[in-house]
Parts: structure tokens; C-alpha cells; sequence
């Protein structure tokens, strides 16, 4: 089937020469070798002209060969076809989640169809522009660039309602990023009959720290940063919670120190940023306070806040905007730890790895959260996310 | 606080160095008052401030928390009335706990402060709006709260619009032949009188011809500015269309109704004595000290007691020209409102859908 959106309002990006007419047949196998290659080669081409970006080249590194193969492995006796046309709509909070969206979906095969937000931060375009000069450049890999489209309409008009729905009904599987408004607002729209609808409703994230001695500060420090700093801390995936598991007082206010002397002049808000942080930390006692008193005490490490709470209640994580505000809890073991069932990413420091599986196992947690990685990890893509394999529901 | 003694200062007569020692101890006062009587603003200045109000500072609560928040410093058994802002439906609407004695502080100021621009007799009254937006009498929209509270100030009201926003041509006309001989009194949105009344009037090549009228508007420049249409083209439109028509626009909010700042002659707008403007710096929020720098606008005002309204920090930019020596005359600060801060791009995770 052909589905001709020539005469529709969108926009495509990538490139001029590209057009709005959408045929299912254009496919490849999964893991197809001519992917493999293209997409390693792209990685190398990322990392090389990316380097002013540091998640262009994370993304870069996702894309060695390496990886795409380990990948691969996983799914050696299963996901023999592409489930054919793949309709995603990005989030506009992380700037680099749609391109995982397309590698995944073209690395299973799918004629892939990306609608990206009208309003694209610098990065973002510049993503997009270092796509189109590799594919325009190696004309080699147009098999694989045949199967990558990056739109644009307005959705909120008739126009825009319209194009969302032929897409919706033209394609085997919609991705919908974005949290729950957008979820539940597309998921309404219909869909070909057996298409897959696969949905990331809104999630947060917790880390866990333990702190022995003051060595292990400097790692526990960098890896927080490296969580919470992309995308103003607004990525599902970037803690919102710190427990301190059974840690000193002494270390952690070593630990708040060296934060601030590392991100002097790194974090830095806008106006309305700034009041909208303002927002939330006044909300926060009406937020916390509930059912029973909590005993709050708040603290600003450069544009970082730290608010130290007794127990955390929906409603403050549901408020919660990023933008570097960090609730903090001690605890005394793992089994103090109390999850939200929207949990979705535990990240670890300086604990033992068979003390987390340990953990992981109990029944209680196995509901909450889905994701366990270490520490500085929390923004790693992942072709599994939020519980979901990307692969299997995007393959056949 | 003595209101009575309070609402008999004139408005706008008293320099910086009598006013400002006066309204700073009463603003201090009040803020004591609220965190007595409101406990969730008790809980928020402990929570940001170690466990008491600042001493060299009033603290500002972001107008934003109404929208998500009930805050009140009465029993709920003394609630007036809520008034609420505009908004789509899309959008939260502030809501602002009123008891009797606030709501009527709130009339009696904005009728004292509107005396200053209208004279001390009600004037016959052309309403550039339809009748249907005064519907709900336990909880006014923002239209309806600023023409009810506009009408005390007029008689013979007059809507020049009809429900669906045409203007109702035959009701005008009559209304200006009929006191033709006396000035008028003209209030609507700036948005409104713009889109609905202006331009089609001119459209339609009418002029109104009117002797002589006082204009008043507000609820902001936001939309005329995506059309770049200036303050002054405003009125020298408005003037050709009208006739000889005073204009003044004024600047005020839902949540602090009642201390409205009227634009004077020289196009700034005024602080009156029950209320006071603060300008934040763009970069940290820290209190600008220097006049003539742009930042976002804090308003200050002694009239909130039923809610801990008294010290907001809005989402609107503007720039205080100066303080005594307006050309105008006025004495006091004044300033101008250059528009709302751009909205913190959505980057949130509900984004999809920008």
C-alpha cells in the first residue's frame, strides 16, 4: 500500500529530496548487514563530527558495530520479518530520544515515519543536519536512508488531526513517547486493525547512593552529574530521588561540595526556568505535607536544589519539572526504599551488585521498577525500555 | 491595619520618602498576619526561609501557585466568594479566596483610584463586550469580575457587542446620540476593543464621532503584539475610528484586584499608595536596584488579607521608569509592562505535543 501525503501540510526534514509518499513494501530484513554497516558507520561519523554535543557522540558510541551485533545475537531465532510501516512520535524533552526511536525501528527492518516537535532545540537540528550530510554523502547506505523519515506538521489542527490519523491507520506499529496527556490523547486516535501500539506513559527515576570513604566521593559525584544534567533533569530516566543508603553525614556533605565546585557555571536556568523551579520548591511543602507532617529542610548547591524529606508522596513526584531539584532521603537499608508503581529507572552507587539482585528479586519491587543500571547510566538508551523490547513489537 | 485611615491617602501624592517607610511597615504587618492565619503559607516560608519570615525582605509567592493551590488565611465558613482568571479551558485558572470585608476593600480602592481618571460622577457607560459574559455569581471569569467591578463606575451600560462578537451597530449609535452632550465613559479588553470594535469599525469605514470620552483597557498586549500593533497605534487608530477619546490602559491581575496602575498622559503606568512594584533581575531573581532595567514584575499590595496575596512575583516583564517625577505629575513609581516571558519551553516529559 502507498500512502501519498503529498498534498497534506507537513514538513520533511533530512532532506530535499525526499518525499511524503510512504510505501509498506519498502522494508528490510531485521538486522539486515547493509543496517549493521550503515548505522556503524554513521556512529563513527557522529562521534567524529558530533564532538561539540556530548549526546550526539553518546549516540555515536551506541552505534559501534560492536553493540548493534550484541544486539543482534539476542535475537537470532526469532523476529524474522519487519512489522512493516512504524509511525513514532518523539518527546521534546530528551533532544536525542528520536533518533534511538528510528535506529531501533530501522535496525528492525521498518519503514520508519518520525513526527518531531515543532519547536526543535539547536541540538536537535543539528542532529538532524548531521544525519542528512552522512546519508547524503554515502549514497551506499540509501537502502537504509530509504527507510528514515523525520516530519513535521501541526497536530493540533484538523490538518494536523488528519495526517496523525492516515499515518496512524496506515502504519503496523505507532510509538508513542511523551507521557500520559500525549499517550492517552493519541492512543484514541484508531489504528489499522493488528497494528501494535506501544506507549511511554510518565515515568521517574530514583538513585541510590552508599558512601564508605572519601574515595568514593569524585565517582559518585561525576555520576550523578552525568544522570541529571542533560535535558535539565526532565528525561524520565534522571533520578528525581537520591537515598542515601546508611551514608555519613560527614561524606555527604563532602559529596555536596564537590558537586558544587563541578558544576560552578555548568547549570545554568533561563528566566522562565527559573521561576518555574521557584513553582515547584513553594509547592513543595503543600505537596509533601500530606497525610502527616514531613520535616523538610532545603539546600542550593549552585542551581541545584537538594530538599531533605522524611517520606515522598505522589503528588511531589508528580509535580516534579526537572530542573535540578533532587528530593533526599536516608535510609537505612534497601528495604526502606518505597516505589511509586510509575517507577521506572534504580540507579546504584557503591553497592554490591548481589546485594541489588538481592534486592531486585523481592516481590514488592519487581511490580515498580523496571530498569537497575549503575549509576551515571540513567540516559543510557536502551532497546528495552520501560519493560518493553523495542525489537520484539517492532518485528514479526 | 487600619483601612480606614488607609483608604483616605490620596492616591497618588506621596513621595517615596512618605510613602514607602509607611507601606513597607504595613506590608511587613501583613505578612505576619498571613503566616498566623495561613498555614500553608506558614509552610512554605518555613520550608524556603529556616522557620520564620525573612526581616529584610517580604517574601513573593509565584502568582503561578494559585492556579494549583487554594490559599487562604480565613475559615472556610467566612469564604465570600473565589474569583478566578481567565483561561481556556486547557489552562488552570487562578483561584482567589475572598471574604466580605476583602471584596468590598477590593471595590472600594479600584472606585477611589478610578476617580482619579473618571471625575466623581458615574458617567453613562459603553461596555465593548456582549452581556453573556457576567454569568456565574458565585464564580466570576476575569471578563466578568473586571466589567462587574468597571460598571460601579458608569451608568446606562451599554454592550456594544453582541454574543457573537458583532457589534451590535443600533445600540452604539443610539447610546452616543443619546449623551451626546455629556462625557462618556468606555471600558473594555484591550484585545476585544481592538479585534472586535476598532477594526471592524474601520473595516465598515465608521466613525463614531464622539465629543468627548474616557477610555480605560486592560488585560494585556500579549495578542496586539503577534500583530505589532504599538500602544500607539492603538490610539491614533482608536481616535480616528472613535473621535476625541482619552485612553488609558491599565495593569492589574486577578490576584491582586483592586490596585489596578493606570496609564497616565506620558503612557506610564502608576503605582497608587496601597500598592507597590518591584522589578526582579532576569538572571537569579534577585530584587533589581537600578531603575530603567528590564526584568520581571513583583506587586506588592496591602489589600489581600483573606489570602496570602500581598506579595506576587508575576511572569510579566516590565522596566521602572522612575519615582516622584513623572512628567504627568504623579508622584510614587512608575512604569511600563512590556509584555509576559516568553513560556519556559516545554521540555517536560507531556512535550509530544508542542
Amino acid at each position: 500500500m502507498i500512502l501519498n501525503l503529498k498534498n497534506s501540510p507537513l514538513r520533511l526534514l533530512l532532506s530535499k529530496n525526499k518525499t511524503a509518499v510512504f510505501d509498506d513494501k519498502v522494508t528490510l530484513p531485521p538486522f539486515y548487514e547493509g543496517t549493521i554497516e550503515a548505522f556503524s558507520q554513521l556512529g563513527l561519523f557522529l562521534m567524529k563530527n558530533g564532538r561539540r554535543e556530548p549526546s550526539i557522540v553518546a549516540a555515536g558510541y551506541w552505534l559501534r558495530k560492536k553493540h548493534l551485533l550484541t544486539i543482534k545475537q539476542q535475537y537470532h531465532d526469532r523476529c524474522n520479518t519487519a512489522k512493516g510501516v512504524a509511525f513514532h512520535i518523539a518527546p521534546g524533552n530528551v533532544d536525542t530520544l528520536f533518533f534511538y526511536s528510528i535506529v531501533v525501528s530501522v535496525l528492525s527492518g521498518n519503514q520508519t515515519i518520525l513526527r518531531i516537535s515543532n519547536k526543535l532545540t539547536q541540538e536537535t537540528q543539528f542532529f538532524i543536519e548531521l544525519l542528512a550530510d552522512f546519508f547524503n554523502d554515502h549514497k551506499k547506505h540509501d537502502a537504509v536512508y530509504a527507510l528514515i523519515h523525520i516530519i513535521q506538521y501541526q497536530h493540533d489542527t484538523d490538518h494536523g488531526h488528519d495526517i496523525t490519523l492516515r499515518l496512524s491507520l496506515f502504519a503496523d506499529a505507532r510509538v508513542i513517547w511523551g507521557g500520559d496527556a500525549a499517550v492517552a490523547e493519541i492512543s484514541e486516535i484508531p489504528q489499522k486493525i493488528d497494528a501494535n501500539n506501544i506507549t511511554f506513559p510518565d515515568r521517574y527515576s530514583v538513585a541510590v547512593i552508599h558512601l564508605e570513604n572519601d574515595s568514593e566521593i569524585g565517582n559518585a559525584v561525576n555520576q550523578l552529574i552525568t544522570d541529571i544534567k542533560p535535558f535539565y533533569q526532565q528525561a524520565c530516566s534522571s533520578p528525581k530521588v537520591i537515598y542515601w543508603l546508611d551514608t555519613a553525614q560527614q561524606l555527604q556533605e563532602k559529596f555536596w561540595l564537590l558537586f558544587i565546585e563541578k558544576t560552578t557555571k555548568q547549570l545554568s536556568l533561563s528566566t522562565s526556568d527559573l521561576i518555574s523551579q521557584l513553582v515547584y520548591l513553594q509547592r513543595l511543602p503543600l505537596l509533601l505535607n500530606h497525610p502527616v507532617k514531613n520535616k523538610l529542610n532545603v539546600e542550593k548547591y549552585n542551581e541545584l536544589h537538594k530538599v531533605d524529606v522524611e517520606f515522598i508522596t505522589l503528588d511531589a513526584i508528580k509535580a516534579h519539572c526537572g530542573l535540578w531539584t533532587l528530593l533526599s532521603l536516608q535510609i537505612t537499608t534497601l528495604a526502606d526504599i518505597k516505589l511509586f508503581s510509575h517507577c521506572q529507572t534504580v540507579t546504584t552507587s557503591g553497592i554490591d551488585v548481589s546485594i541489588i539482585e538481592q534486592w531486585q528479586q523481592s516481590a514488592k519491587l519487581a511490580e515498580t521498577a523496571k530498569r537497575f543500571v549503575p549509576a551515571g547510566q540513567a540516559l543510557t538508551f536502551s532497546h528495552i525500555w520501560d519493560g518493553i523490547d523495542l525489537i520484539d513489537s517492532l518485528t514479526s | 491595619m487600619n483601612w480606614e485611615q488607609l483608604i483616605t491617602l490620596p492616591v497618588y501624592q506621596l513621595n517615596q520618602a512618605e510613602k514607602m517607610p509607611l507601606f513597607n511597615q504595613q506590608l511587613v504587618e501583613l505578612a505576619h498576619y498571613h503566616y498566623q492565619h495561613s498555614e500553608n503559607y506558614r509552610d512554605i516560608i518555613d520550608f524556603l526561609y529556616q522557620g520564620k519570615l525573612p526581616e529584610d525582605e517580604v517574601p513573593a509567592l509565584a502568582v503561578r501557585l494559585f492556579k494549583h493551590h487554594l490559599l487562604k488565611s480565613i475559615s472556610t465558613e467566612d469564604i465570600f466568594r473565589i474569583t478566578t482568571s481567565s483561561g481556556t479551558t486547557s489552562q488552570q485558572v487562578s483561584q482567589i479566596v475572598l471574604d466580605k470585608e476583602n471584596a468590598l476593600r477590593q471595590q472600594k480602592v479600584l472606585a477611589t483610584i478610578m476617580k482619579q481618571w473618571l471625575g466623581g460622577k458615574r458617567l453613562p457607560m459603553l461596555i465593548i463586550d456582549h452581556p453573556k459574559v457576567i454569568k456565574n455569581k458565585f464564580s466570576y471569569s476575569a471578563r466578568g469580575v473586571g466589567i462587574q467591578g468597571m460598571s460601579l463606575f458608569g451608568y446606562d451600560h451599554t454592550y456594544a457587542l453582541n454574543e457573537d462578537m458583532s457589534i451590535n451597530i443600533g445600540a452604539v449609535s443610539q447610546f452616543i446620540d443619546k449623551h451626546k452632550d455629556q462625557k462618556i465613559f468606555i471600558f473594555g479588553f484591550t484585545f476585544i476593543v481592538w479585534q472586535y470594535f476598532i477594526q471592524k469599525l474601520k473595516e465598515k469605514n465608521t466613525q463614531l464621532g464622539i465629543a468627548d470620552a474616557v477610555l480605560l483597557h486592560s488585560g494585556g498586549w500579549k495578542k496586539l503584539q503577534d500583530k505589532a500593533v504599538s500602544n500607539q497605534t492603538f490610539k491614533s487608530q482608536l481616535n480616528t475610528v472613535l473621535g476625541n477619546v482619552k485612553v488609558h490602559n491599565f495593569y492589574g491581575m486577578v490576584e491582586q484586584t483592586g490596585t489596578v496602575y493606570v496609564e497616565c498622559e506620558a503612557s506610564y503606568l502608576h503605582c497608587p499608595i496601597w500598592s507597590d512594584v518591584i522589578i526582579r533581575k532576569k538572571s537569579n531573581l534577585a530584587e533589581e536596584e537600578k531603575n530603567g532595567i528590564e526584568g520581571i514584575i513583583q506587586v506588592n499590595s496591602l489589600l489581600p488579607t483573606s489570602y496570602p496575596g500581598h506579595a506576587l512575583l508575576t511572569e510579566d516583564l516590565g522596566i521602572i521608569i522612575g519615582e516622584d517625577n513623572c512628567q504627568c505629575g504623579k508622584k510614587g513609581k512608575y512604569f511600563q509592562v512590556n509584555g509576559r516571558l516568553a513560556k519556559a519551553e516545554m521540555r517536560g516529559c507531556s512535550d509530544t505535543q508542542s
